[in-house]
């Protein structure tokens, strides 16, 4: 989004689609324009994001010359030079159009509407047999979301107002290498909504910040992409419910109508009942805000016990404390590419660089985990939250390999899950759960690594593979290796602190009242 | 101490004995009739000591080109130099006495191999078979073993240990070879117990015991692995129509596969326990 001379804005479909994810980032990107101070707050792309931007050129990429085998050289509109305004690269997508060549490659489309100009940059127009052309996209991920619908449907919106020969289907490659066809009729009425609403939205703009749309809309767990920052900055100003840890937006929208707009309202609020959600679990949201307002004073986090700790099992000498790492962003699937474990007072890791290696590492840990079993079975597997078990479900499907083994392990109670145990015993003034969130009450060790968020985790295993891709250097493969350490470093911490919360929550069995340490 | 609380007390800790151990076979298991061919071992006491085990074996299988080629063994040698594989192996299980054995890819090749020998050609029981088994393969692919993960071959260790090691050729060179491998995995890892632990805490017997999950439908199997009967079942390959079979049980290779002598095909086979249809125990013992 920008602004063109004679004040008119330019705009194009990726800004639908922010408006579609999140009215709070298409507001901060509009009021960009009015307010350099807002512009200032705009996030640099972090290293997860520049990843995903690479992965995806490097798919585009893939697909262009998959395409090209098709259909012959692309018309490549990508080469024409941009320094006087998109109208060249415009005039070439037409004459290209004319033409009738069969592949166009990141073509521009130009509507000169009165008050806004659209620009589109479709990755790839097909010419069909009729003479129509077809909108392809390259999309880095492994399954269709409605914001390619959008999208597309953008492209042929703006084709069809310049009268330019559409077809009526459009299509995603997807980085599985699936090609998915969209029919137009099926998405036309969610496109046209959408579109009509943003452009309401700009006509209503405001630069005005307490105009902006009400706090109630802004959520963290949304994309709220370059503007994540400033969307939890606002919402810090307005210390909105949205910091409650586990409370949702439904709740959240419930609250409001009733007059509790902040955090530090629901924690000193008289009210016992809201309309929508139960007394009980009111109450418990209530408690939790409270006690966050408590930690915030005195600037540590406070915890209760809140109910007996029931299903943590003794301790025993052969009990293994159990982390994995996955990496998302691989295709089909994602790659479980490190398994950790903590075993008799060592830490031992298992890594995968590819299926091969997963599947070997994956086998070796199971056959270790019965072996131990069979000799120990007092013993247990220890995590935190679901994702080890269903990672190894996934992979042992994947495999077709110790899949009754795994289903006895889980149905014999063997898998330990201390999120589960910790959550229903304890309440904590953090704003989640993560072990990451309540480690400072059970351990003094800080995290100082390179790598201390799961986030960061994903950029740095993403970061390791592609210094190692082609022909590494030197140079490469020592920073890979350091950025490998950092990895298993951090999953060593991980499994430390398994061992740590569940040593803490067995001594704190005996604790009745709510404490403060 | 009784001969009990003997055993006991061995499968409680490994003081450090340990036997290193390489064997070289006709062919690849899974897919050729495989027999043994030589055992390479090296046995090391609790105080240091280290003795040579090295035999040949005379098989009743010819050699197969590719196996020949890797292990340098021919037929006419082993009919020159060999002597028959029950000699060998009731003198192979005497000294491993219920030593700790250590070989590279020992879960996936050496120690199947033994197990399945063993039962082809000695009246063993193999209950009383309680030798842990420790795979420097396994071991040397956890991160931190010592080993850099640019291959996990023998030589590959080898030649991290000494970049001037040159390809060893023979069983009891490479089962000596594992000494050094076997400190440097004892040094990052953890002590014997440990690393059989890693390992998955198998023992050699456990290469004939059916998964408990097939207990107690295939009880008659694990009779029949027990006791040395034969048995009649129905099996059904993938994609295929179910067949009867009579089979001598040999070893468990993992949780969903076994090893058995068909009488049928008169070679030995990769089952799996899932395929079979119908087992029934029968009297007879096959005497290879």
């Amino acid at each position: 989004m920008k602004y063109l001379l004679n004040n008119i804005i330019e705009i194009s479909p990726s800004d639908l689609v922010r408006f579609y994810e999140s009215e709070a980032a298409a507001w901060a990107e509009r009021a960009a324009l009015e307010d350099p101070a807002i512009a200032a707050q705009k996030a640099q792309a972090d290293e997860l994001m520049k990843l995903i931007q690479r992965k995806g050129l490097k798919h585009e990429q893939a697909v262009l010359k998959k395409l090209e085998g098709t259909y012959g050289p692309a018309a490549d509109i990508s080469a024409i030079a941009w320094d006087k305004g998109a109208d060249a690269a415009f005039a070439a997508t037409l004459d290209a159009i004319k033409r009738g060549d069969r592949l166009i490659y990141q073509g521009v489309i130009l509507v000169k509407n009165k008050d806004f100009h659209w620009i589109g940059k479709p990755d790839f127009m097909i010419r069909q047999e009729n003479g129509a052309y077809r909108v392809v996209d390259a999309k880095f991920g492994s399954d269709l979301k409605p914001v390619h619908m959008l999208q597309l449907l953008a492209y042929v919106d703006l084709m069809r107002q310049l009268g330019l020969p559409c077809d009526d289907v459009v299509q995603v490659q997807l980085a599985t290498g699936d090609v998915k066809d969209l029919l137009l009729k099926d998405g036309l009425a969610f496109y046209v909504s959408t579109r009509d609403e943003y452009l309401n939205f700009l006509r209503r703009f405001k630069a005005d910040i307490r105009k902006m749309i009400p706090p109630i809309e802004l959520n963290l767990s949304k994309k709220n992409y370059d503007w994540q920052d400033f969307v939890e900055d606002l919402l810090r100003k307005a210390d909105g419910l949205q910091f409650v840890a586990n409370i949702r937006m439904a709740q959240i929208r419930n609250m409001m109508a009733v007059g509790i707009t902040s955090l530090t309202e629901l924690a000193n609020t008289p009210v016992q009942s809201v309309k929508g959600i139960g007394d009980k679990t009111f109450e418990k949201l209530r408690a939790q805000a409270e006690i966050q307002q408590r930690s915030r004073k005195s600037r540590k986090i406070a915890w209760e016990k809140i109910a007996p700790i029931i299903n943590l099992p003794p301790k025993d000498p052969a009990d293994v404390k159990f982390d994995m790492e996955g990496f998302p962003l691989n295709l089909d699937g994602g790659l479980e590419y490190l398994f950790g474990y903590w075993f008799k007072g060592k830490f031992y890791s298992l890594w995968a660089d590819n299926r091969f290696e997963e599947k070997q590492a994956f086998e070796a840990f199971m056959n270790f985990a019965l072996g131990n079993l069979k000799n120990n079975p007092k013993s247990h597997i220890y995590h935190y939250a679901h994702y080890e078990v269903s990672a190894l479900r996934r992979l042992a499907a994947r495999y077709g390999s110790y899949q009754a083994e795994l289903e006895i392990m889980i149905s014999h109670g063997v898998f330990v899950d201390l999120y589960k145990i910790f959550m229903g015993a304890f309440r904590v003034g953090a704003e989640g759960y993560g072990l990451k969130d309540i480690e400072p009450i059970f351990t003094k060790k800080s995290r100082g690594g390179a790598v201390s968020k799961a986030v960061d985790s994903i950029a740095s295993y993403g970061q390791y593979t592609e210094l190692l891709v082609g022909t590494p250097s030197a140079a490469d493969i020592a920073a890979a290796s350091k950025k490998k350490q950092e990895l298993i470093d951090y999953n060593a911490l991980d499994c430390e602190n398994l061992e740590a919360l569940a040593d803490w929550m067995r001594k704190s069995r005996n604790l009745k009242g709510p404490s403060e340490d | 101490m009784s001969k009990k609380a003997q055993m006991r007390s061995k499968k409680q800790s490994l003081a450090g004995e340990a036997f290193c151990v390489d064997v070289e076979s006709t062919g690849l298991p899974g897919k050729d009739d495989v027999r043994l061919a030589q055992i390479g071992g090296v046995g090391i006491s609790a105080s240091g000591r280290v003795s040579a085990f090295d035999r040949y074996i005379r098989p009743d299988r010819p050699m197969t080109a590719d196996a020949s080629e890797v292990n340098g063994l021919t037929d006419d040698f082993l009919a020159q130099h060999g002597a028959p594989a029950k000699d060998v192996l009731t003198d192979f299980l005497k000294v491993a006495d219920g030593k700790a054995l250590i070989a590279h890819n020992a879960l996936g090749f050496d120690v199947p191999i033994l197990a399945c020998m063993s039962r082809l050609y000695c009246p063993i029981s193999p209950r009383d078979l309680q030798n842990p088994i420790i795979d420097t393969l396994v071991l040397s692919r956890l991160q931190g073993s010592g080993f850099t993960h640019r291959g996990h071959k023998l030589e590959h260790l080898l030649r991290e240990i000494d970049p001037k090691f040159a390809q060893t050729h023979g069983a009891l060179d490479d089962a000596r070879a594992l000494i050094p491998i076997l400190d440097r995995l004892r040094g990052n890892l953890g002590d014997l117990n440990q690393l059989h632990n890693l390992c998955g805490s198998r023992r050699l017997s456990d290469y004939f015991m059916v998964p408990d999950r097939f207990m107690p439908k295939l009880s008659v199997l694990q009779t029949a692995i027990d006791h040395g009967y034969d048995l009649d079942l129905t099996y059904q390959s993938q994609g295929k129509q179910p067949r009867r079979r009579t089979v001598t049980p040999l070893c468990v290779l993992s949780h969903n596969h076994f090893y058995v002598y068909c009488h049928e095909r008169q070679r030995i086979v990769l089952f799996l326990f899932e395929s079979i249809h119908q087992i029934h125990g029968t009297s007879a013992r096959f005497v290879a």
